[in-house]
């Protein structure tokens, strides 16, 4: 009795929670829904054509997609920008895709098939008049002094690294088994400056604030996407993205009443 | 008895579950009118229009011959619809071109022509057909980039 009672809860839980055709790939559904934006799907085909294009050395043009990666980020909508860049995964296909979704064979690795030096390209920051002040300003949110982390920075923090997208200290995700993030770098060459390499790598590989605020921003996903398609101020989109929107939730809303009514005689 | 009920009740949810995805797929998949609002791109001012406030509620059934004007229609396709054979979980907007023209030819080759059709001199009048034209891309199966350029219209006009 109990056990049968048990699956049909499991049963509705599994219909409720599949109200959308995209399922449990928070990837998927943020491509998806940067797609029916008329203004993030343009910046992101975009990037991709920028970061696609191949000279006759067959190399990318580094420069123009790491400007369009860097239009992305500003001109887009952020609730889908970020929706896209810090999506959560739990299984394999989803964190390959978060970790390809930014054409990592670009904008990541660039012209360097063997990753240089942290030190090297934490100069080559310093001296870029565009990169400097956005690392200043992803030092500042996301870890002010070791082992501190301030209260309600974590959206000033994911905009913070949002802004090295496109930049000399461009961070991806390393792999497909797990969240970690940093740039395209290692510390093996830095003689007597280790530590300070390693401090630097740090940034992004022990970073509690960081991790604590891409935590954080999942938990917070379906009010930011339907936040977003609230305030599209595209009548034509809304229009089909509201009606499908409103669908859907008066289909869960539906299902979780006639629930309550259909299981009180089982109780 | 208790089980028999649990079972009904179990199927009754599916049942709902399969008529709201169609229902949803269906609307999904009308084509909905879009106005000039792809002309409007970031940073290229040009000549922009707002559509138009009263956009007509998306149908789910498309009319054969649209007696609205020429104007930017948009629908979801999944990357499989398109038939060129990729595979993608991803789902694009192809925006196309349709409407009538028998006002509005912006062009001085379409205002000839419309004259010429109204005086049934000429076998054809302007039509409405994409000025401008997009790029799509997505991440396939096999999760690397595809770009297909210049797939969707991105602005109307009759010509």
């Amino acid at each position: 009795m109990a056990c049968c009672l048990g699956s049909a809860l499991l049963l509705l839980l599994l219909l409720l929670g599949s109200a959308s055709s995209a399922g449990q790939n928070h990837c998927l559904d943020a491509a998806e829904a940067c797609t029916a934006d008329a203004r993030c799907q343009w910046l992101r085909t975009e990037y991709v054509t920028q970061c696609l294009a191949r000279s006759a050395s067959g190399d990318c043009d580094l420069a123009r997609c790491h400007r369009a990666l860097r239009r992305f980020f500003s001109r887009g909508p952020p609730a889908l920008t970020h929706a896209l860049l810090f999506c959560q995964c739990t299984g394999t296909e989803c964190a390959e895709r978060r970790r390809q979704t930014f054409v990592p064979a670009c904008a990541f690795v660039g012209s360097n098939p063997s990753p240089p030096s942290c030190l090297e390209i934490l100069e080559a920051c310093e001296l870029s008049p565009v990169c400097r002040p956005r690392l200043l300003a992803f030092q500042a949110s996301c870890a002010p002094a070791p082992d501190v982390c301030l209260r309600g920075q974590g959206p000033r923090c994911l905009r913070a690294y949002a802004g090295l997208m496109g930049t000399a200290v461009t961070p991806n995700y390393v792999d497909n088994a797990s969240a970690r993030v940093a740039p395209w770098c290692d510390c093996g060459v830095s003689g007597n400056r280790r530590e300070e390499c390693e401090s630097f790598q740090g940034l992004f590989t022990r970073n509690r604030c960081l991790d604590g605020a891409m935590q954080a921003f999942d938990s917070g996903w379906p009010s930011i996407l339907q936040e977003q398609l609230d305030s599209h101020q595209d009548p034509g989109h809304s229009l089909l993205q509201i009606s499908s929107a409103d669908q859907s939730l008066e289909g869960s809303s539906l299902l979780a009443i006639l629930s309550v009514l259909a299981l009180k005689p089982l109780l | 008895m208790a089980t028999g009920r649990v079972l009904c009740v179990c199927l009754l949810f599916l049942s709902l579950q399969l008529g709201l995805s169609w229902s949803l797929d269906a609307a999904q998949q009308a084509p909905v009118p879009t106005g000039q609002v792809l002309s409007e791109q970031p940073k290229e001012t040009g000549g922009t229009r707002r559509p138009p406030l009263g956009a007509p509620h998306p149908q789910l059934r498309p009319r054969r011959a649209p007696a609205t004007a020429c104007q930017l229609w948009s629908l979801t396709l999944p990357v499989a619809e398109l038939g060129l054979g990729y595979a993608s979980e991803e789902k694009v907007i192809f925006h196309y071109c349709a409407g009538s023209c028998l006002r509005g030819a912006r062009t001085q080759h379409g205002l000839m022509l419309a004259r010429l059709r109204g005086q049934g001199r000429a076998h054809g009048g302007p039509c409405c057909r994409p000025t401008r034209y997009a790029d799509v891309a997505f991440l396939d199966d096999r999760l690397r980039w595809q770009r297909l350029p210049q797939l969707s219209a991105a602005a109307c006009g009759c010509g």
